[in-house]
């Protein structure tokens, strides 16, 4: 296979999937608008973070999604609809954690979600007869909220790349040390070092990210 | 003219399958392993024995594309995969036999039921099966030529694939074959082989390496050697671990041997239908007339895939769903490929016989396989499945803050896991998991992880005490504590605790404190108060026969039965009716009193029920 063809097949994939998520984006949001014009409020946030779900960069649709659930918080808040609230505000947050990719889409957005969400769950905590006071479990919350067990994107993104390029290297080795039916050794050898050196790259790669 | 068409074949092929595929593939987690295996792909984690890294790695590496959802990119794993081995496909028969032969297969496998729904969604079938094809194609050009480079790859393949699923080393019985028939040459690149086969293997130390931290999830905890190649043998899975599996190659046993093959025959006939196998019985003769080593080389990696392997995992007597939804539905798909590139020999020997005369018999030909392809708009549309999806966020938004939740079973979990860990939905929530409730061995490992948990959850985390359900009244008292299954099936736990059906799941309180006449209207108001939160649509609007999705499905027909008997009091005097419900396998018994109100919700439920039967799934025959 041509390198152009490669790159031809590339660039047709990544258009392909970019128009898909843009019909998708732009289906939902059409739908969420209309939920929100009946005031089918879970209908609307649903709608809103499926575009947001379907995260294409730059997308105007998703900051106009993302404000509309703003709205929806605002009109439960005035309705003291406070689990509307608290569904408005866990469905934003999630969308925007389940679209993470290098960095983080809309991470401002996240900060803030990130807020309301600890004065929302220790309220309803507290509301229930908590033991602890409101700030003691909002630290509680601070504590489970701002945690991360996700590995470091980009050590994980380097360590991934030295893993593929030893398994390419080592593909490469194989065609390249080999004489139809003779082996280079002295190459083999060398290869085989240099496999190891890489092996060692991303094992560490791995502990660290 | 014939070779731009088989230029244009070549060239447009590919972005076809992928469009293909991306269209019907899922974009949100699906049912069974796909939370675990995205989560565990996301996190760089490890999934379930054998731990999977080759498919985790692949996985974080499409995560870091700049669009679409988590679950979106990894099912592109799947639906990538696939598109690269029909491709190949289509390249390698294009120079064995002809251009309507290459289509010929490809819509074949396309027709194929498993095979495309495996490309469809989160799970390593088609990264394996793409894998095992490879070695076939090296294996093949061993045959013509035996290079040590073909032999050297070979051997890294079979290492690498130690860090996929173990089905790849079925293929290590025609390899074998091409072996014999070069034995002189071999006792020399013996050493390199295996040097090539360590280096391929080196990347099962993934799963040491990341047991060492705390990662998003962990299903085979592996800190050390020994619990690593525990994990590589799946030991954790007993009579069902590799090992095991192995070992039972040498007991031979008649009736197994038949079962097996009865087993393969239905398979074949499910996913095909009759008249391929006409053309498979053609392409053996076919191969046979070309080349004598051909056909033992393929006829044998046609045997390992088929009676061999189902021999060791197939050879149920009598067939029944889990065997077919688990086993035949993934197990085989390399079989699949093996019988399609079979067909197609079958199907070059009838069009040359045609060549002259009925030229245009092979293309009508080819229409036989197309008919069976829009099919999979309806049963295997996983675009449209978000069951698992709303399934999980309803179960978690309509919990109490800082609820602790008992899980049965993987299919209710690992999606829970997913939304817990990776998108944070719902992080509040602590998860107990255990594979069936009346199971000893509960564990928290991925649901709480005591790094985040600790002081949220002390009483769980308790390292000199093992985990006591008792130290959770508090948390029962508080409604607080859930299981999605009624704990009381467990014959221990039965005396002290007890049940009652909330929403969706159940509430966990000690038997000396329910009150049913305090407990059962608190519970109605909730389930009335949560009413619209609840996504019970999406099981009547997914199109796919995926028998977990279906069986996710029965948690909303609960639910609805229970909101009909909640209204039942509205008019007493109506038709009493008596509706059977399952908690798990346990069946239930509601009396309900029918009347303007609750038909409504008896009617939906009773549609959902319908239309997500599970004994229709698509290879099981009821009988």
């Amino acid at each position: 296979m041509k390198k152009s063809e490669v790159t031809l097949y590339i660039l047709f994939f990544l258009l392909s999937i970019v128009a898909l998520l843009s019909f998708r984006q732009i289906k939902a949001f059409k739908e969420a608008t209309e939920a929100l014009g009946r005031e089918k409020y879970i209908e609307a946030v649903d709608g809103f973070c499926e575009v947001i779900y379907n995260h294409i960069p730059f997308s105007p649709l998703e900051k106009k999604a993302i404000d509309s659930i703003y709205g929806v918080i605002r009109t439960a808040d005035k309705m003291g609809d406070q689990t509307l609230k608290l569904y408005a505000i866990e469905m934003l947050r999630r969308s925007i954690y389940g679209i993470r990719h290098i960095s983080t889409p809309h991470s401002a957005v996240l900060e803030d979600i990130n807020r309301l969400t600890i004065e929302l769950r220790s309220h309803f905590l507290v509301q229930d007869g908590y033991s602890k006071s409101l700030s003691e479990t909002e630290a509680e919350m601070k504590g489970i909220v701002e945690k991360e067990l996700a590995p470091n994107p980009w050590i994980s993104f380097i360590t991934i790349c030295v893993f593929l390029g030893y398994l390419l290297f080592a593909f490469w080795s194989i065609s390249n040390c080999t004489n139809h039916d003779r082996i280079l050794m002295k190459k083999f050898l060398v290869s085989i070092s240099i496999l190891l050196i890489l092996a060692l790259g991303w094992a560490m790669g791995f502990y660290l990210c | 003219m014939a070779a731009v068409a088989k230029f244009r074949g070549q060239l447009l092929l590919p972005p076809f399958l992928f469009l293909f595929f991306l269209l019907l593939q899922s974009y949100k987690i699906s049912s069974g392993d796909g939370g675990e295996l995205v989560a565990a792909s996301f996190g760089l984690g490890v999934a379930h024995p054998s731990g999977y890294p080759i498919y985790l790695i692949l996985g974080k590496l499409l995560s870091f594309l700049p669009f679409g959802s988590i679950p979106f990119k990894i099912t592109l794993v799947s639906s990538l995969a696939s598109t690269v081995l029909l491709s190949l496909i289509y390249r390698f028969l294009i120079k064995l036999t002809n251009q309507t032969t290459a289509l010929f297969v490809v819509l074949l496998l396309l027709s194929s039921y498993s095979f495309v729904s495996q490309s469809l969604i989160q799970k390593f079938y088609t990264l394996n099966t793409l894998l095992i094809f490879i070695i076939f194609y090296l294996g093949f050009k061993c045959l013509e030529e035996c290079r040590v480079k073909y032999l050297l790859t070979i051997a890294l393949l079979f290492g690498l694939a130690l860090g996929l699923h173990h089905t790849t080393f079925a293929m290590a019985i025609p390899v074998l074959f091409v072996l014999v028939r070069n034995l002189k040459k071999l006792p020399k690149h013996i050493i390199p082989s295996i040097a090539c086969f360590m280096l391929g293997a080196l990347n099962t130390i993934y799963i040491l390496i990341r047991s060492q931290k705390a990662t998003l999830l962990n299903l085979a905890f592996s800190p050390n050697l020994e619990l690593l190649l525990n994990t590589l043998a799946r030991k954790a899975y007993g009579k069902s671990s590799s090992t095991e599996l192995a070992k039972s190659i040498f007991l031979f046993d008649w009736p197994r041997l038949c079962y097996s093959i009865s087993n393969i025959a239905h398979i074949t006939v499910k996913q095909f239908g009759y008249l391929p196998i006409f053309f498979f019985f053609l392409g053996l003769c076919a191969i046979y007339k070309q080349n004598r080593e051909r056909f033992f080389y393929i006829f044998l990696a046609v045997i390992a895939y088929s009676i061999f392997l189902s021999y060791l995992t197939f050879s149920h007597s009598k067939l029944d769903l889990d065997a077919v939804y688990i086993v035949a539905n993934q197990y085989f798909v390399p079989y699949l490929v093996f019988f399609s590139i079979v067909c197609g020999y079958g199907f070059w020997f009838v069009s040359q016989l045609m060549s002259k005369n009925l030229r245009i018999v092979p293309k009508l030909l080819l229409l036989f396989p197309l008919i069976y392809i829009p099919e999979h708009y309806f049963r295997n549309n996983y675009s449209t499945n978000q069951v698992p999806h709303y399934k999980t966020i309803d179960q978690l938004f309509i919990k109490p803050v800082k609820s602790i939740y008992i899980t049965e079973g993987d299919n209710d979990v690992f999606q829970g896991w997913y939304f817990k860990n990776v998108e944070r939905f719902r992080d509040d929530i602590c998860f107990i998991s255990a594979p069936t409730v009346k199971d000893e061995f509960w564990s928290l490992e991925n649901g709480c992880n005591k790094a985040i948990y600790k002081d949220s959850y002390p009483e769980l985390m308790q390292e000199s005490e093992p985990l006591n359900l008792a130290m959770l009244t508090p948390y029962m008292k508080r409604l607080r504590l859930y299981s999605s299954s009624p704990l009381e099936l467990n014959p221990g736990l039965s005396p002290h605790l007890r049940s009652l059906y909330s929403i969706l799941d159940f509430a966990v309180m000690p038997s000396d404190y329910i009150q049913d006449e305090v407990f059962n209207p608190k519970f109605k108001e909730t389930r009335c108060r949560f009413e619209g939160y609840l996504h019970c649509n999406i099981c009547l609007s997914h199109r796919t026969d995926d028998v977990f999705t279906r069986s996710l499905c029965s948690k909303y027909v609960t639910y609805l039965v229970f909101r009909a008997k909640d209204l039942s009091e509205y008019a007493p005097e109506g038709v009493v009716s008596k509706i059977k419900v399952f908690f798990g396998d346990k069946p239930y018994e509601l009396e309900i009193v029918t009347n303007e109100k609750n038909l409504l919700f008896l009617r939906y439920a009773l549609d959902i029920s319908e239309y997500n039967k599970i004994e229709e799934f698509f290879l099981y025959e009821k009988k």
